[in-house]
């Protein structure tokens, strides 16, 4: 046992006392403090009385003794815990808390000032999570008795992905922790001594130029605006928060989404999904809000006529496919079977092949060779089609895809398919079967995949499509004992289906063009 | 093309821009402003226009989205892919007496071709500046030097008074000082205080809007604004109005128009824009 402010808490061995306080619901204010990271001691916020002990001492890094008598509040700590703050805030640009119309100023301000230096909270993209504002309204901060110092750093922006303002930098040495400690990188360091500490790299070469992975996990740990992704920032809060599993590789990452506006705006590491030891990689926190809000996305199911490709609504497109199907022999048709299709569309494609007796089903780039070999006339492919004038006997191409992959110039059918975050469903991951969460719309048109398959199905009278919803489909997988299967991408592929992350991605381009000499490119 | 003469970061966030375009500096008058496009494809974005010499003008420009950062990353000797100016009203100028102006933001240094004009028309001319931080002030002498009285006031209380113009315009009022008009410019959030407190004073006022605009030739109406409950176009009858008659809310909120396209747009820009290409690619710091 051991007493916090008058009441008996249960002791527990080994944890320090800012641990057992949260357990049992006593708020200590704390800035350097994180639940993945080694106690560190920073911020000082923390400070508490233990019975017996001269001074003050630290909840996070003191460990609990049977028996400690422990005051987290009283007139002194208050006091104290006051000083430390307005010393904290004396170097940070912090002129809006103190503000006296504060309040009035966000009530009619519509929207935070995108402005490229922070200089107060109303210009600052973490002012809605900002660690700094919980604790200020906690103490009810309004004013400082010490004179205020802006360093006058310069801003950062010289890298893909995030923007850097140290001049918001409080020291908490998250950052630097969670680089060393979780990600075992240790690309962020303190540079520098005394008065001129600053995190950074070191010999403060832009990120691109050392090892960094650019997983993001500082800026998520970073109480303050000093870190931001630049093309994460400004949304405020968001609407809602979804959570879904990665399909760009097998690794099986969760993440959480911020959904604004019905677009992703926002991803992190699911803080829910505790088996993630690290981070997730670049493509995951930085570039799929980029590249599937892109505005080049396929919207409309297209038909060849004249030589040319027009929009048309889906019956006509479905009807059109059916069509292709019924005049080749089904030994010429072929299926390519992209590797980022969720469970249930991959087992429909099997479904409709096995029905429609197509044997040739393709499933990698090696097996298109086929193409040649077997005199195929017409491929169904749902990963664009690279090298299209190598392959002479194809007549008629339909294109199932996110974008306008290769091939999508010579295809007689278009049809826009969702991407992974816009449906549901289940995949099979590296850590088993996981979920796939509907997280936003898809554009116009766009339709899931197996809702494709499932309207070609219809059309050339197949039974056994009519799905409403992929459970059902997973409750028929289940019942022909059917698995889905790892698909073999590996975590540094640079695709998402039959297109190119950097065609689709500015920052992700300059990452992988300045890193083309090393072996691993993150 | 229109080249860019002089560009520097006169405090975090506002750009000095000095551009040659003989043109505009051989027509523009107080109370105008220009237009400028950092490439092809960026947004259009109303300046004002502060200062003329010779063959060129000066603005500040303040970094706030996608559009402005495109331009202030753009170097000495860059040019801009266009600039349209003078455009809008010149500012209502005349004997008034004893004038009061009120600058923030970009403001400070749009203010000064007021605060010069009035001068030298034998105004007396009080000018109050605010911004959040004492680091944050700029163009102090320059200032003074046109105006007969002069303060300052900072949210932080690092430098002048604590709080904002409006706080130094009520103190002065209450002292007993006596304004035949006054003029504002900042954000709408300023002006709309600082009209507020002119208000039952019966103080003519001016404030110069800064509304999303397009053309700024009143073809588009992207900008336009309640006067009075008439529209009005801020491009073609503004910018200055009657502060004491603006629909203040529904200004804001037509500000607020876009607030998706402006955050999405920070998605693809670096793509677009070879000024920002440049900074992001490691090339320059």
């Amino acid at each position: 046992m051991l007493v916090i402010n008058g009441n008996q808490v249960p002791y527990e061995e080994g944890k320090t006392i800012l641990e057992i306080a949260r357990e049992n619901d006593i708020y200590i204010p704390t800035l350097c403090a994180h639940e993945r990271l080694p106690s560190f001691g920073a911020c000082r916020m923390c400070m508490v009385k233990v019975h017996g002990n001269k001074g003050f001492m630290n909840a996070c890094t003191t460990k609990v003794k049977d028996g400690m008598v422990v005051t987290t509040e009283s007139l002194e700590i208050k006091r104290l815990r006051r000083s430390i703050f307005e010393l904290i805030l004396s170097e940070h640009p912090s002129s809006c808390m103190m503000c006296a119309q504060a309040e009035h100023c966000d009530k009619f301000n519509s929207g935070i000032m995108k402005a490229g230096v922070i200089t107060g909270c109303n210009t600052c993209p973490n002012k809605e999570t900002c660690e700094l504002r919980k604790i200020s309204d906690a103490l009810n901060f309004k004013t400082i008795r010490f004179p205020m110092f802006y360093k006058h750093l310069p801003i950062e922006r010289n890298d893909p992905f995030f923007d850097r303002d140290y001049n918001l930098c409080i020291h908490c040495g998250r950052c630097v922790r969670v680089c060393q400690d979780v990600e075992g990188a240790s690309i962020l360091v303190f540079t520098h001594r005394g008065h001129d500490t600053k995190v950074g790299t070191s010999f403060e070469k832009p990120h691109i130029e050392t090892d960094c992975k650019f997983c993001g996990q500082c800026v998520d740990v970073c109480p303050t605006g000093a870190l931001s992704a630049r093309n994460q920032k400004w949304y405020e809060t968001p609407d809602e928060q979804v959570s879904t599993t990665c399909l760009l590789c097998d690794k099986g990452c969760r993440f959480q989404i911020d959904v604004k506006w019905g677009r992703m705006v926002g991803m992190r590491p699911d803080p829910e999904y505790k088996t993630l030891e690290t981070g997730i990689c670049v493509k995951g926190r930085f570039c799929l809000p980029v590249l599937l809000n892109n505005m080049d996305r396929l919207r409309f199911p297209r038909i060849r006529r004249n030589f040319k490709l027009y929009p048309t609504n889906w019956d006509e497109a479905a009807a059109k496919v059916a069509e292709i199907f019924e005049n080749y022999p089904p030994s010429k048709i072929a299926l390519y079977i992209s590797p980022f299709l969720i469970d249930e569309a991959d087992y429909l494609f099997t479904k409709i092949a096995s029905d429609l007796e197509i044997t040739n089903i393709f499933r990698s780039k090696e097996d298109l060779t086929n193409i040649n070999k077997k005199g195929i006339k017409v491929l169904y492919t749902t990963e664009g089609l690279p090298n299209l004038d190598k392959y002479k006997s194809l007549e008629k191409i339909i294109l199932q895809e996110v974008f306008s992959a290769d091939g999508h110039d010579f295809a007689d059918v278009i049809l826009p398919a969702a991407a992974f975050t816009e449906e549901t469903g289940t995949i099979t991951t590296n850590h088993g079967i996981m979920t796939v969460e509907k997280v936003v719309k898809a554009p116009d048109l766009a339709l899931e995949d197996w809702k494709i398959v499932a309207k070609i199905a219809q059309e050339l009278d197949l039974s056994g499509f009519k799905f409403i919803e992929t459970s059902e489909i997973q409750g028929e997988m289940k019942r022909l004992g059917i698995k889905g299967k790892t698909r073999g991408v590996e975590e540094h592929y640079l695709k998402y289906r039959g297109t190119a992350i950097a065609d689709k991605v500015p920052d992700f381009k300059i990452l992988i063009e300045a890193r083309k000499e090393r072996d691993k490119l993150w | 093309m229109y080249e860019i003469v002089e560009k520097y970061e006169e405090v975090p966030n506002v750009h000095r821009l000095v551009v040659r375009e003989p043109n505009i500096a051989a027509k523009a008058q107080p109370g105008q402003f220009a237009i400028l496009m950092a490439d092809e494809q960026s947004e259009r974005v109303p300046i004002s226009i502060v200062d003329t010499k010779d063959d060129t003008f000066t603005m500040f420009i303040l970094e706030l989205g996608i559009s402005s950062a495109k331009i202030v990353n753009m170097k000495e000797g860059d040019t801009l892919e266009a600039v349209t100016g003078p455009l809008g009203m010149p500012a209502d100028l005349g004997k008034y007496g004893r004038v009061v102006l009120g600058g923030g933001c970009y403001g400070i240094g749009a203010i000064y071709p007021l605060a010069r004009a009035l001068k030298e028309l034998g105004n007396e001319v009080v000018t109050i500046i605010e911004a959040r931080s004492d680091y944050l002030l700029y163009f102090q002498e320059e200032l003074k030097a046109v105006s007969d009285e002069f303060f300052v006031a900072t949210s932080d209380g690092t430098e002048g008074t604590n709080g904002h113009v409006q706080d130094v315009l009520v103190k002065l009022i209450r002292d007993g000082e006596r304004f035949d008009h006054a003029k504002f410019i900042g954000c709408t959030y300023m002006m709309m205080n600082c009209s507020h407190i002119t208000s039952p004073y019966r103080i003519p006022t001016k404030v110069a809007l800064n509304t999303i605009m397009l053309d700024g030739t009143g073809m588009c109406g992207c900008c336009r604004v309640s006067v009075e409950g008439e529209t009005k176009f801020a491009c073609v009858d503004g910018p200055e109005f009657d502060g004491h008659h603006v629909d203040w809310d529904e200004l804001m909120k037509r500000k607020s128009s876009y607030l998706m396209e402006e955050m999405l747009a920070y998605q693809t820009a670096p793509h677009t824009c070879k000024a920002l290409e440049k900074a992001y690619s490691g090339d320059s710091k």
